[in-house]
């Protein structure tokens, strides 16, 4: 490992403690830096009386932080830590539990939850109720629905601006409340019957959180860039770089859906066989496919919040135990 | 026909395009995919392909660019010529 990735290393470490400072004490100072975490979390957790009581979570024995971790993205995928641009650096790092708090990802999260919709320019109440009936059709399995808002929805949809796009996840919340978050260029009620499928339900898949499909590492491998770069540049003009963006660059191995690449997903596009390798076509989903319908209901599980077994009331202080009293995880459990 | 002036910026909503013809007088600065700044200071861009291009004009004179829409991935691509005229 280089110094610099090394420093990198040293730098996300600090990050995380100065995170899960600021998560157990509401504040961080730099006295708490450079304390075994234990010490920390104990520290600031002696505040009885003061305002910030709360809970606090219990951690296994270090020994078992990278099993538990393992059985975690198992069960999972959602649970593996997203590195972003860093994954490179970060990959084959083993973190301290206290840096997962500083690692987020652009997932909704497990609570059932309804996401509003608006239409910035209107349009006819047929079209917005058919649309909004296709983005719901991601609640057959998942705990995540879509309604209609008179007010400012957190999904906006606007079809007046160039191309279909979305933003992804949580990162509508972050978007100007006059900008929309899903556009759907020109879709009227006469837009083809198949459209609706495949655009409406792969975007409201974005909002869900979930990338593009052909960008996967295994789909990726199959293109030819020297075929796609002449492709694009041939039909849009595209410069290298934005090939690069757009086809060529696989998603991180660390925040992609959980599922083999599945070139069916509706979350894939379609590529041409003029720019695979072996002249086979990326096929792309016109539709949510049964895999896609079991990964969004294992992410977004429609079990009632009030159902799902309290973790936070039980989170105490690491415990400890002798290393003959670990259990084993039966694999076929978290298969 | 589109008249403008040297200096311009022409910004269409597309997915691509390309200057055709008189590549002196007007130049394609890039095609670009949108996006915001985020009120926790972040840019955020949508997940698709690009939705504007942008063009300047460098000098007087006549070119014909061609702006490309619709969706890269399935259908044919809408396509449009525009002829430009840039004035001085």
């Amino acid at each position: 490992m280089s110094d610099s990735e090394q420093k990198l290393r040293q730098a996300l470490m600090r990050i995380a403690e100065v995170a899960q400072g600021a998560v157990d004490t509401g504040r961080y100072t730099d006295e708490d830096y450079g304390k075994p975490h234990a010490e920390t979390a104990r520290h600031s957790h002696n505040g009885v009386g003061g305002k910030n009581v709360h809970c606090s979570i219990k951690q296994l024995p270090g020994r078992l932080v990278e099993k538990a971790a393992k059985t975690a993205m198992s069960i999972n995928p959602v649970n593996r830590i997203s590195f972003g641009p860093i994954s490179a650096v970060a990959r084959g790092l083993v973190l301290p539990p206290a840096a997962i708090s500083v690692l987020v990802n652009k997932y909704w999260g497990p609570q059932q939850r309804q996401l509003t919709v608006s239409f910035l320019d209107g349009g006819p109440s047929d079209l917005r109720r058919r649309i909004i009936q296709h983005m719901n059709a991601w609640n057959q399995t998942a705990g995540v629905s879509f309604v209609e808002t008179r007010g400012v929805g957190k999904v906006r949809i606007s079809r007046n601006q160039a191309g279909y796009w979305s933003y992804l996840g949580t990162d509508i919340l972050h978007i100007p409340s006059n900008r929309p978050t899903l556009n759907l260029q020109g879709f009227t009620m006469n837009t083809d019957d198949n459209e609706f499928p495949r655009v409406v339900r792969h975007e409201a898949g974005h909002t869900l959180g979930f990338p593009h499909e052909h960008m996967r590492e295994e789909l990726v491998a199959l293109i030819d860039p020297q075929k796609a770069y002449d492709f694009f540049l041939r039909t849009q003009g595209w410069p290298r770089e934005m090939v690069d963006q757009q086809v060529l660059t696989p998603l991180s191995q660390d925040s992609i859906m959980g599922t083999p690449a599945d070139q069916d997903s509706i979350m894939c596009y379609q590529l041409p066989g003029s720019i695979t390798k072996n002249g086979q076509p990326i096929r792309g989903g016109r539709d949510i496919n049964a895999t896609d319908y079991a990964f969004a209901g294992r992410i977004y599980p429609k079990v009632p919040a009030e159902g799902a077994p309290s973790i936070q009331a039980e989170m105490g202080l690491a415990d400890e135990w002798s290393p003959s009293e670990d259990v084993e995880v039966d694999e076929e459990l978290v298969q | 026909m589109l008249h403008v002036q040297v200096g311009d910026l022409l910004m269409f909503g597309a997915s691509g395009g390309r200057v055709l013809e008189g590549g002196t007088t007007v130049e394609l600065l890039g095609i670009f995919l949108t996006g915001v700044l985020s009120d926790d200071g972040r840019v955020l861009s949508p997940v698709g392909p690009p939705t504007s291009i942008l063009f300047r004009a460098l000098q007087s004179g006549q070119a014909r660019i061609e702006v490309i829409r619709g969706d890269p991935w399935q259908a044919i691509p809408q396509r449009c010529e525009v002829a430009i005229v840039v004035a001085v």
